[in-house]
């Protein structure tokens, strides 16, 4: 029989802005969430903290109530993001969730090959969330009405999936947990009706003629007769947190310490999926009313925030804000770290996840140009190399292994840029260069060598090559192209 | 019964070929401890290969063979499948030329790391594990590098059983090295063209082609190999072709 788990975080708005703080102890302290215009702000919801105050107060009378109160406004970013965290919890446990505002639901019936029990299951959910920092009710039951009522009755109730037992466990539950409308609650307290049970022992035809088709489905709900849909959705692709600042920021260092939060939150989320991040894309809100999109390239999945973070700053100095920056909002793109097979006859090489982080480290340490697989570039230019994403996978390389061998060729040392020197030429050849690092007097030259190609690309060129011996003992590449001449590198 | 006891009770001809549980990581050592090259007259000379676990050193001026030789090493701890990684100071690899010497480009990962982050991104990718050989190439500027960056490269490398290998005009690492190649020009040579023709020459002379050069290669610091031979010569050719 399939079991549905519904995880409800209530408040999730206050929820929200406290995710947003960077210590998880200032949490535990006395906080209200407060909306509406100037002076007339009222209390929407608080924490346990705040034990005397309640919602509805105005922000005077909760001040006054308990002084040490923080009063905190919601901030949209953060509350879709507390949203989507609170998916990304059902999506640590099942491939597909339904939600709705406040809560998630899965499927967590085949969940019984990893926890030995469904209490087990609620449990586990309830930690995770604490991992997200959100605070959650969990309820598992037969079907999506029911688990939401369970949520209503305790932290973690689980509703018997027998009929009968689930009856049994309703009929005790006042009315309210039903959560019927307002009419209809009415409705039944005129009736007389004060649990559960007592009005499952209604006939439905006969409240559906009083009280509509939500009176009929209500009685159906308190026979555990529920028939509301699990409708599950595919996860989102990318993970998204954001956050708007109470005032702007205009230099790197506090802007890094707020993205700081963001970031550890999205990896957060990804972590409970057990996915990591495989791409970064920074939204930043400048000021008066526009926005500058960063791209982060990244290029290896991690799951390491200092990488990120390291990343993050090498790009925003790179290319800083061109205003002070009133919000943010970062999209991380999940990807799985890929397991390999290992081969008996073959080195381990190093181990996937491993060398991801490294190669963030390096690419945060050089950028992320600067490191990659080398390739021999198309073209004709002898100092053209190109840079590929590193092969992670060394399983997938072993058809390129076996390249041919060609013991005791000479090598070459590149100077990258080419640098440009002046040669003094005689009837036979160059016979003596000079330039800013080198000049020497030049003993045998061999060439000259033509090259000439990419005329079709309006980057054409025509170069003469020559190897020199020259009077410092080296032999170096050069070659004249049009007027100028440059030293290529040196045989080595 | 005691293990020496019991040895003594087998025939002197099995027990000589019998290595006791707690010597045999020292027996394997020779012959997983090092990863040969692609030129054979220096794995004589080093005795098998770069040793694993140690920093080495190359050292050479201009045109003495060093790049040669980097990539004659990245080809032979390639070759066996492994996965190596050039840590490039100065951005001077030449991709063609590697793939020539044999060097499986795609097995390699190759970093531009100038001045002291070479030095960072060498004990990155050796704290990493997994690469035969990490090889760092200073380049013709000897930058002061501290002591203890070496120290931590050395400790890198002893734990995770990689070759360190930093190449540089001049002895860097000192002390820190256990194995030191030297190297010093030999001799250059030059041939003629064969397919020189008289619209090619200059001045009625034929032109020169540069077919080579040759390296003396000197053991600097590290064991001599048993025949007491602590320098060899190795000829680099630039018309040497794949073997088919």
């Amino acid at each position: 029989m399939s079991s549905i788990a519904c995880v409800h975080a209530p408040d999730i708005a206050l929820q929200a802005m406290l995710r947003g703080l960077a210590d998880a102890g200032e949490r535990t302290g006395p906080f209200a969430l407060a909306a509406g215009p100037g002076g007339r702000a009222s209390v929407l919801a608080v924490t346990a903290a705040a034990a005397n105050v309640r919602p509805g107060m105005t922000v005077a009378q909760a001040m006054a109530t308990l002084p040490s109160l923080r009063v905190v406004t919601t901030r949209q970013p953060d509350v879709d993001a507390a949203a989507a965290a609170l998916a990304d919890l059902g999506l640590g446990f099942a491939p597909r969730v339904d939600t709705e505002p406040e809560r998630v639901f899965f499927q967590a019936g085949d969940l019984g090959q990893l926890y030995p029990d469904l209490s087990a299951v609620a449990h586990a959910v309830r930690t995770r969330a604490a991992r997200l920092g959100l605070e959650v009710r969990v309820g598992i039951a037969a079907s999506k009405g029911l688990a939401r009522i369970a949520c209503r009755t305790a932290e973690i109730a689980i509703v018997p999936a027998a009929p009968a037992a689930a009856r049994t466990f309703l009929a005790p539950l006042p009315l309210a947990m039903l959560a019927p409308a307002p009419e209809i609650a009415e409705a039944l307290a005129r009736w007389g009706l004060r649990t559960v049970g007592e009005l499952a022992r209604l006939r439905p035809e006969e409240v559906a003629v009083r009280l509509g088709a939500a009176g009929a489905r209500l009685v159906r709900l308190a026979r555990a007769q529920d028939d509301e849909a699990f409708l599950p959705q595919a996860p989102a692709d990318a993970v998204e947190e954001g956050t708007e600042l109470d005032y702007a920021l205009d230099s790197l260092e506090p802007l890094v310490f707020v993205l700081r939060g963001l970031i550890d939150r999205a990896l957060a989320r990804l972590a409970c999926r057990g996915l990591a991040c495989a791409g970064l894309t920074l939204r930043l809100m400048v000021e008066p009313r526009s926005f500058e999109i960063r791209e982060v390239p990244l290029q290896s999945p991690t799951r390491e925030s200092g990488i990120l973070l390291q990343l993050v700053r090498l790009e925003l100095s790179r290319r800083a804000p061109s205003a002070p920056v009133t919000g943010m909002t970062i999209l991380v793109l999940p990807a799985r770290v890929r397991a390999t097979q290992l081969d008996m006859l073959r080195p381990n090489g190093p181990a996937p996840d491993r060398l991801a982080a490294t190669l963030a480290r390096l690419s945060a340490l050089v950028g992320p140009e600067h490191v990659g697989t080398p390739r021999v570039a198309d073209t004709w230019r002898e100092e053209a190399m190109a840079i590929d994403r590193p092969v992670l996978d060394t399983g997938e390389m072993s058809a390129v292994c076996a390249g041919p061998s060609d013991a005791g060729a000479l090598g070459i040392r590149r100077f990258r840029p080419p640098q440009e020197v002046e040669v003094l030429m005689e009837r036979k050849g160059p016979a003596a260069f000079r330039g800013k690092e080198t000049a020497a007097r030049i003993l045998i030259a061999a060439g000259p060598y033509r090259i000439s190609g990419e005329w079709w690309t309006g980057q054409a060129f025509h170069r003469e090559y020559w190897d020199v011996h020259a009077s410092d003992g080296a032999v170096y590449r050069m070659h004249q192209d049009g007027e100028k001449w440059f030293l290529d590198g040196y045989y080595d | 019964m005691s293990a020496a006891s019991l040895l003594d009770l087998l025939p002197a001809a099995l027990s000589a070929h019998l290595i006791p549980a707690r010597r045999l990581e020292e027996k394997g050592g020779d012959k997983r401890g090092f990863v040969a090259t692609a030129l054979p007259q220096l794995d004589a000379l080093l005795g098998g290969g770069w040793p694993r676990g140690v920093v080495s050193e190359l050292a050479g001026p201009r045109s003495s063979g060093r790049t040669s030789i980097l990539h004659a090493s990245l080809a032979g701890a390639l070759k066996g499948g492994g996965v190596a990684a050039l840590v490039d100071a100065e951005q001077a690899f030449d991709a063609r030329l590697a793939a020539r010497a044999g060097v499986p480009l795609a097995r390699l990962l190759w970093v531009h790391a100038p001045g002291t982050q070479a030095l960072r991104a060498a004990e990155l990718l050796i704290d990493a594990g997994g690469f035969d050989l990490v090889a760092l190439d200073i380049g013709d500027k000897n930058p002061r590098l501290p002591d203890a960056a070496w120290l931590r490269l050395r400790h890198g490398a002893e734990r995770q059983r990689t070759v360190a290998l930093v190449v540089a005009a001049a002895p860097l690492v000192r002390a820190f090295a256990s194995v030191a190649v030297i190297l010093s020009r030999q001799g250059v040579d030059f041939g003629e063209r064969q397919d020189a023709r008289p619209a090619t020459r200059i001045c009625g002379v034929t032109p020169a082609l540069l077919t080579g050069l040759r390296s003396n290669v000197a053991l600097g610091r590290g064991r001599a190999p048993a025949d007491g031979a602590d320098h060899c010569s190795i000829e680099f050719s630039v018309m040497a072709r794949r073997k088919r």
